[in-house]
């Protein structure tokens, strides 16, 4: 698909797509060139995710308004990653940063019984931003299904060299972001908030919003925030049945335009 | 344990274990009539017996002992040949090497009758019938080591045996005692050469083990030098021919050692460890110069060296062929040298992989190991329902409002942060592994005695989940009995 960044099928009406983008991509399926793939996740998200690209996610805030500690999004992580490694065949996985490393028990949980998604991860210590940075560039670049990195205190540099690797080595890039770098500039192809919803059922839920999709000027319905929730059953996360269509209240900000990549 | 075979449609045991040999089971019984002298207690695991293994094995072994002496011998099917001529002194005496053989074998798992004698034939026959499991017989004394022995000592066939059976020759005293013609006329020609290597009066030769050269390559310069260039310029050179050794014997490198001598006498060394056996040249230079780069080497470099000092087979995966859009290298090459780079430059502590453990605890139901070593076999067992997607590295303390000291939590003060509690579920009680700790009585003495088993144990752990007005869901843990109340993971 080039450098384009939609997220979207051509013809799936969940948001307007720029004419720019849908020119490249008439482009693209003239010249014959592939499409890339994509992690199957539209029962989830309002779109399936696409490999080769960075893909920003906007952690949980600590319960004080002025706390300083956040949660990477991780049960949302972990679905992606396996699924995107169950797509790929037996891909790997690399989780780059301490923050970003699941409970080892939960991992295990999930994916087939002779292939699940703790043996084929690899977990990398990394402290520093810079050293975060190298170790998921290389990541990527060496075609892992997915790599989720913190990227705490990254910059627009940074991101933008995350996304040429990733569409370098076809990997999907997964960045976990505190909440108080929204406002932070990103080469992300997707951003996303995550936060806590408080349930009556007793089940673990979020509510997932889109803020920005590169490429792709997403519709009323897309920005609509998705209620997630924690199956007990099947130990999977699925849209919370009793919201409507799964959708929360709207976006009470406007996506931001890309200015960048 | 057993090991059998088919024979003619019966299961026949070939080998069996110590506890079996107490038992009464032996070679060439039926594997039924085996079962049934076994006690209750000891179901035997039986298991084919493939004898090729048992050869590659007792090549291994071979090569193992070659550090007691350089002529080592494989006697198939479970005996070995060690020419210590000269080397005894080395050790000591002969008896001492012979107390040292026996507890290397025992080390390695495996109980070892050993004789020493002037000739491979004595050692032989007093090693399989001789009294005692370690025992030497002086230069000059076979005759008087033999003489009680049975005739089956003197490595002859089982027809030769037979015959010398039937005229009373029940031992080699008997054999010795007839006039060698008549024993040449009467019976199988092997039995004197058997009877005269025995006795050293003729030579015999023992085809050694000769394991493969080990793979090390060296340039000596004509000179010290400080010049890095050169230095880098050879060891490239020598990379570049240890990858071409590898390629002819199709193995691959797991541990590289790259040593420069120093001038006086001294060495630097640096060593390169793989997460998989590789002979890739680009890769191991990439990871190798920078190995290089950091040595402090004080004065000049006379000569550089490049062992291979851990080989292993290379297992052959199908890739994408370059004509077909890929680029040579299967997904398994390129994830192990990731793991290598990456650890490289972070450390090897720095790049892990998880396996699971079979344990209840939450802290102990998984084990770390550096990407670099070989995965462990571990059996996981059921997996707990309802646990955190984070589980803190060390419990974080809190303090905990409730009615009643079992009641529901109602607020939780954690991180400097107070936090009302909406929803509350539990408690789960995990009790601590009573296993690992002595009884508080004394009690039988477990195998392994550390300081850590004479504390008491650990009081057991009431765990909740509950969550705060925001919607966050926390793991929450107390103490038993005393009352400290803990955060130990959370579902985010």
């Amino acid at each position: 698909m080039g450098s384009s960044v939609c997220a979207e099928p051509l013809n799936s009406g969940q948001g307007r797509v720029c004419p720019r983008t849908l020119r490249r991509q008439l482009d693209d399926l003239q010249a014959g060139r592939a499409t890339p793939r994509r992690t199957a996740c539209s029962d989830l998200l309002p779109f399936d995710l696409t490999h080769g690209r960075l893909h920003e996610w906007l952690g949980v805030q600590g319960d004080a308004a002025s706390s300083r500690q956040w949660s990477p999004p991780l049960e949302l992580l972990i679905e992606l990653a396996r699924r995107s490694m169950m797509q790929q065949g037996v891909g790997r996985v690399v989780w780059v940063g301490r923050s970003v490393h699941p409970y080892a028990v939960v991992l295990g949980q999930r994916g087939l019984e002779a292939c699940t998604l703790l043996a084929r991860s690899l977990f990398v210590h990394a402290q520093h931003a810079s050293e975060r940075l190298w170790a998921a560039d290389l990541s990527l670049r060496s075609r892992v299904a997915a790599v989720i990195a913190d990227g705490r205190a990254f910059d627009l540099r940074a991101t933008r060299r995350l996304q040429l690797a990733a569409e370098a080595g076809g990997s999907m890039c997964l960045l976990a972001r505190p909440p108080w770098e929204a406002g932070v500039l990103s080469a992300a192809a997707t951003r996303w908030m995550v936060s806590f919803l408080r349930s009556p059922t007793m089940t673990r839920r979020w509510s997932v919003e889109l803020l920005r999709c590169k490429g792709m000027q997403p519709d009323d319905r897309a920005r609509r925030a998705r209620v997630l929730e924690l199956d007990r059953a099947t130990r999977a996360l699925r849209v919370a049945p009793d919201v409507l269509d799964g959708l929360g209240e709207t976006a009470t900000r406007p996506p931001r335009r890309a200015r960048t990549g | 344990m057993l090991l059998t075979k088919a024979v003619s449609g019966r299961e026949v045991v070939v080998r069996r274990c110590a506890a079996a040999a107490k038992a009464g089971v032996e070679p060439g019984m039926d594997l039924a009539h085996a079962r049934s002298l076994l006690p209750a207690r000891l179901a035997p695991a039986v298991e084919p017996h493939r004898p090729e293994c048992d050869a590659a094995a007792l090549h291994r072994l071979a090569a193992n002992a070659l550090r007691y002496s350089p002529v080592v011998a494989a006697d198939p099917p479970d005996g070995l040949f060690i020419d210590v001529t000269g080397t005894e002194r080395l050790h000591g005496s002969e008896r001492r090497l012979v107390t040292l053989v026996a507890a290397r074998f025992e080390r390695l798992g495996f109980g070892a009758r050993i004789a020493a004698a002037s000739t491979c034939g004595c050692a032989w026959a007093v090693a399989h019938f001789g009294k005692h499991a370690l025992c030497g017989v002086p230069h000059g004394c076979e005759r008087d080591g033999l003489r009680d022995l049975p005739v089956a000592a003197l490595r002859i066939d089982g027809r030769t045996e037979e015959e010398l059976r039937e005229v009373g020759l029940e031992t080699v005293g008997h054999v010795l005692n007839l006039p060698r013609a008549s024993l040449a006329a009467r019976f199988d020609p092997s039995l004197l050469r058997r009877l005269s290597q025995a006795l050293g009066e003729i030579d015999e030769r023992q085809e050694p083990v000769r394991p493969a050269p080990p793979i090390r390559r060296a340039i000596v310069f004509n000179g010290a030098t400080d010049n890095w260039e050169s230095i880098h310029a050879a060891a490239e050179e020598l990379l570049a021919a240890v990858v071409k050794d590898l390629e002819a014997r199709d193995l691959g490198v797991r541990r590289l050692v790259l040593s420069l001598r120093e001038e006086g006498g001294g060495a630097v060394a640096a060593s390169l460890q793989l997460s998989r056996p590789t002979r890739s040249f680009k890769h191991v230079w990439t990871l190798l110069r920078t190995r290089l780069e950091r040595l402090c080497v004080r004065g000049g470099v006379e000569g550089v060296e490049i062992t291979a000092a851990r080989i292993a087979r290379i297992k052959h995966e199908q890739c994408a062929s370059s004509s077909l859009g890929g680029d040579g290298r299967s997904d398994e090459r390129m994830a192990g040298e990731l793991t290598d780079t990456l650890a490289s430059r972070l450390g090897p502590d720095s790049v892990v992989c998880i396996d699971p453990v079979a344990s209840h605890l939450p802290e102990r139901a998984f084990r770390t190991r550096s990407a670099l070593e070989a995965p462990l076999r571990v059996s996981a067992g059921s997996v707990p329902h309802g646990r955190p997607t984070v589980l803190y590295r060390r419990p974080e303390p809190a303090r905990v409002v409730s009615l009643t000291p079992d009641g529901p939590i109602l607020g939780l003060a954690w991180r400097g942060e107070r936090a009302e509690v909406v929803a509350c579920e539990g408690p789960e009680r995990i009790e601590q592994e009573w296993w690992r700790w002595d009884p508080p009585g004394g009690g039988r003495p477990r195998r392994t005695a550390s300081n850590d088993r004479r504390r008491p144990p650990p009081p057991a752990r009431d765990y909740y989940a509950v969550q705060t007005r925001s919607g966050r869901w926390l793991w929450v843990c107390r103490q038993v009995g005393g009352g400290r109340w803990f955060v130990h993971g959370e579902w985010c």
